[in-house]
């Protein structure tokens, strides 16, 4: 009888293997802002040089380009929030047992550096398709103790209206 | 003697981890469209589906896509009159088995109108 308790275990913890991972071709929600028409009258490569322009202008470096397909690549680190340094439970899963503490002395809850923070890396992509224009954004941060997750889109929209601001005022 | 046998079953388990990843397999297709026209299909396809583009080259055939942990590569080299695409996925850095990258490719020949 005992024994069918044990089964329970394995049953229990396979829960936790799978992860809800969203299929390759599935689309995910769409911003309409990140999405406008090609301006009409105007040389590709003219709108390609103002929106590199407005992209270093914002901080990005160009990281690819191809004119061709009329695709550019940039991206974005910048510094992201600050974290506890040796707070438990944050580096090693090991370290509330007292064992991977960093050297001169543990910190119980916690301290405060100016340079142990989160960094955010921001890839962004500006397609100029035939007929309209279609910028693509993704935020990963990279923790300081070495995890990197990747960031929502939830910011995209506000991004891509000041983009297309910035290009547009660029024009003049 | 216990030692040493906890020691040796300690690297045994530990000898999974040092095995090199496997390289990501393409997935390949013969399509009967040029490659500049593949191309673009595939930046409209990929850019529609959220992915961000890291680079392209229309003379090398090639592009890469992100989103998310995936990260996806086009290689697409002329064949003939058509063109031949392949597809490699990668999710976190580890390489995706390719039946995993097939409805992107059925996608991609219904961009092309390829499909009956």
């Amino acid at each position: 009888m005992r024994i069918c308790g044990l089964f329970l275990i394995p049953l229990a913890l396979a829960g936790c293997a799978g992860s809800a991972v969203t299929p390759l071709h599935q689309p995910l929600v769409t911003v309409a802002e990140c999405r406008w028409e090609a301006p009409a009258g105007m040389e590709k490569v003219d709108y390609a040089q103002r929106v590199v322009r407005a992209l270093e202008a914002e901080g990005f470096r160009l990281r690819d380009s191809d004119m061709a397909l009329g695709l550019i690549s940039a991206e974005r680190t910048s510094a992201g929030p600050l974290r506890a340094y040796g707070f438990p439970f944050d580096r090693h899963p090991w370290h509330s047992l007292g064992l991977g503490y960093h050297r001169p002395y543990p910190h119980l809850f916690g301290a405060y550096h100016p340079d142990y923070r989160a960094i955010d890396q921001e890839r962004v992509s500006v397609w100029l398709g035939t007929d309209e224009v279609r910028v693509g954004r993704d935020v990963r941060r990279r923790e300081p103790n070495g995890v990197t997750r990747t960031l929502g889109r939830a910011g995209n929209a506000g991004f891509c209206r000041g983009l297309k601001a910035s290009i547009e005022e660029t024009a003049t | 003697m216990k030692r040493v046998w906890i020691c040796a079953l300690t690297l045994l388990l530990l000898s999974a981890c040092a095995a090199t990843p496997p390289a990501a397999e393409p997935r390949e297709l013969s399509l009967g469209a040029p490659r500049p026209a593949v191309m673009t299909a595939a930046l409209n396809l990929f850019t529609d589906r959220g992915y961000v583009a890291l680079g392209g080259d229309a003379r090398l055939g090639r592009l890469e896509f992100v989103r998310g942990d995936d990260r996806i590569r086009v290689d697409a080299l002329s064949e003939g009159e058509g063109s031949r695409v392949g597809l490699r996925g990668w999710r976190n850095g580890r390489a995706l088995a390719p039946h995993e990258l097939d409805p992107l490719l059925v996608e991609l020949q219904a961009e092309l109108g390829l499909l009956p």
